[in-house]
C-alpha cells in the first residue's frame, strides 16, 4: 500500500488547509470548526487515497472541497434518517460512525486497550486500517513468519471481541 | 483454538465478500440457526470500527500537531487569520 510520509502530508495540508478554510467560512464555519472539518476530510482523503478509490482527474484541493462541503451539510442533518436510495457516500459513512463511536471516547475504550494491549492494537491497524500484508507485519512485529503473525492478528482480534461483548457499542449495535 | 480461529477467518471472508455461493449459504445458514454463532460475526464487525475508530483518533492528533506547527509559520498563520478576520 501506498502511504504518504509525513512531510508530504505536511506539504498537502499546507497547500490545501486555505482553499478549504475560505469555502468553509463562506458557508458560515469559524476557524475552530474549519479546523475540525478539514481534519475529517482529510482522514477520508487519506482512507479513499489507501483503497485507491480517488479519481485521479481530481486535484486534492478539488477533493478536500468537495467532502468538507458535503460533511458540513451534513452536519447540519444529523437528526435526520438517511432516506436516499442511493449508497451512502464515504462522508455519510464517515459522519455516521464518528457520532455513534464517540461513546467510546467516554466509556469502554480506555479499557478496551488496557486489556486488548497496545502491541494487539497497533497490530490489527496495521493490518485492517493501513492495508499492510502479513510479510510487512511478520517482519515489523518480529513474528517468525506470516502464517504466525496471522494466527496473532485473529488472537488479537478475539481479545478485542471478547471485550466488546458488554461495551456500549456492541449493544447499541444489536438493539 | 483451530475451530475459533477457522470460524474467524470464515467471517472475515463472509464480510469481504470472498466466500463461493456455497460457502455462502452455509454461513447464512449458521447465523439463522446458531445465536452464539451470529452473537461472535456481529461482534467481530464491531471491532473492526473499533479498530479503525482508533486508528481515525491518531490521525487526528497527529493532524491537530501537524496544525500547531503550521501555525507557527508566519505565512500560513497570516493567511488563515485574514481569512477568518
Amino acid at each position: 500500500m501506498e502511504t504518504q510520509t509525513a512531510p508530504e502530508m505536511l506539504q498537502l495540508y499546507r497547500e490545501t488547509f486555505p482553499a478549504v478554510a475560505a469555502m468553509l467560512r463562506d458557508l458560515g464555519a469559524d476557524p475552530e470548526s474549519a479546523k475540525d472539518l478539514f481534519h475529517d476530510a482529510l482522514i477520508i482523503y487519506l482512507e479513499k487515497h489507501h483503497a485507491g478509490t480517488l479519481h485521479i482527474d481530481h486535484t486534492p484541493a478539488a477533493y478536500l472541497k468537495g467532502i468538507a462541503r458535503n460533511l458540513w451539510r451534513r452536519s447540519f442533518r444529523h437528526q435526520l434518517p438517511l432516506t436516499s436510495l442511493d449508497e451512502p457516500s464515504a462522508e455519510e459513512l464517515y459522519y455516521e460512525e464518528n457520532q455513534q463511536d464517540q461513546y467510546l471516547i467516554t466509556t469502554s475504550l480506555l479499557h478496551l486497550l488496557q486489556t486488548t494491549g497496545k502491541k494487539c492494537m497497533q497490530l490489527l491497524q496495521a493490518f485492517y486500517y493501513d492495508q499492510q500484508n502479513m510479510e510487512e507485519i511478520a517482519t515489523q512485529f518480529q513474528f517468525s513468519s506470516s502464517r504466525s503473525a496471522t494466527v496473532q492478528k485473529f488472537k488479537c482480534l478475539e481479545k478485542l471481541r471478547a471485550q466488546l461483548k458488554n461495551s456500549v457499542l456492541y449493544e447499541e449495535v444489536v438493539a | 483454538m483451530r475451530k475459533l480461529l477457522h470460524d474467524m477467518e470464515l467471517t472475515e471472508q463472509w464480510l469481504s465478500g470472498e466466500l463461493s455461493e456455497e460457502a455462502r449459504q452455509q454461513f447464512s445458514f449458521r447465523m439463522l440457526t446458531e445465536p452464539a454463532f451470529y452473537e461472535k460475526v456481529t461482534l467481530q464487525q464491531c471491532s473492526y470500527r473499533v479498530i479503525r475508530f482508533m486508528a481515525r483518533q491518531k490521525l487526528k492528533a497527529a493532524l491537530e500537531n501537524m496544525h500547531a506547527q503550521l501555525m507557527q509559520e508566519p505565512a500560513f498563520s497570516k493567511q488563515i487569520q485574514q481569512i477568518f478576520s
